[in-house]
């Protein structure tokens, strides 16, 4: 007989192939037969519970101005970004004049 | 499904519709971890901004190139930022939600449905505010493997395989983590659930 760590992680897998469509089962109700161990039963309405508690739920609002808000961010940053490349350009044109202009004189 | 290889590349060359999918494939994950550690919806809508605005800035620099790779580095800076908040919040621990942020609300729109009574079951403590921030302390409660693996199991939806390649851990001590991690929370919201009762039974005798 398997152990209880493989029959849990044996159902968790059962019921991700099952994605998008609910877990079989819903708090208080029977549970499959495949998963007869009371403890592995309790175990799974717990990481279901955990899994479509609303708090973890993303609010669609956010999701949307924050995208937003990110895209505007990636930008920004890469405009910093070709600015610092062009001063770093410049800089180092400018640190070659001065050697070359030292090695003249 | 893209693949997240080109997905990555292409973010990195600045194309902002791979951006936006790897922020949607990865959104919920990273709402999920922050929001399971903190009391309340506009804390982790913070935070989670805060992780996304940091992804921006180092995914020019970043090596990972595969799924697993690419959500424990996020997942790394989500730990960072939590524990940040955590840090700078030790001496301010009462929070205050945004009105209209409640979780009564949240709970109109939710599927949720529970037959049994919140004292039944110690999963039902997710079922209202103060319930579930027993369940956040529960959850602080475990080690940071125990909840990168709720996380990568449950809310990612990732097998087994995936989740031990994005903690670095075998998938043998992966499947004991998730274990040890329903097992704990199981006993810590269990706990909480018959410390409470004694004082309830000494109200009602109360005259």
């Amino acid at each position: 007989m398997k152990p209880l760590l493989e029959r849990l992680n044996a159902q968790l897998d059962l019921y991700r192939s099952r994605s998008g469509s609910p877990w079989p089962h819903v708090p208080g109700s029977r549970f499959p037969d495949s998963a007869r161990d009371l403890e592995i039963a309790d175990l799974l309405t717990l990481a279901w519970h955990l899994r479509t508690a609303p708090q973890l739920h993303v609010n669609p609002h956010f999701a949307h101005h924050m995208e937003g808000r990110l895209l505007s961010y990636d930008a920004e940053v890469r405009q910093r970004q070709k600015a610092h490349t062009r001063r770093m350009r410049l800089l180092k044109r400018w640190l070659i004049f001065i050697y070359k202009s030292s090695r003249r004189a | 499904m893209e693949a997240i290889e080109h997905l990555l590349e292409q973010a990195r060359q600045g194309e902002a519709k791979a951006l936006s999918t790897l922020y949607h494939r990865f959104l919920p994950g990273i709402f999920g971890y922050i929001a399971i550690r903190v009391p309340d919806r506009a804390t982790a809508e913070d935070l989670t901004s805060e992780v996304f605005l940091q992804m921006i800035e180092g995914i020019h620099h970043l090596k990972a190139t595969d799924e697993a790779g690419f959500a424990a580095w996020l997942l790394r800076i989500a730990r960072v930022v939590v524990a940040g908040y955590y840090r700078k919040h030790a001496r301010q621990p009462v929070m205050v939600p945004l009105p209209g942020e409640s979780w009564e609300e949240m709970q109109k729109a939710s599927l949720v449905v529970s037959s049994q009574p919140a004292s039944d079951d110690p999963a039902s403590w997710m079922e209202t505010r103060e319930e579930w921030q027993k369940v956040v302390e529960a959850i602080n409660t475990l080690t940071e493997e125990q909840r990168q693996v709720l996380v990568g199991r449950l809310i990612l939806g990732y097998d087994v395989a995936t989740v031990a390649r994005m903690i670095g851990k075998r998938v043998n001590a992966v499947k004991a983590l998730q274990f040890r991690a329903l097992k704990s929370l199981q006993r810590l919201l269990g706990k909480q659930d018959e410390s409470i009762h004694p004082q309830q039974e000494r109200r009602e005798k109360t005259p």
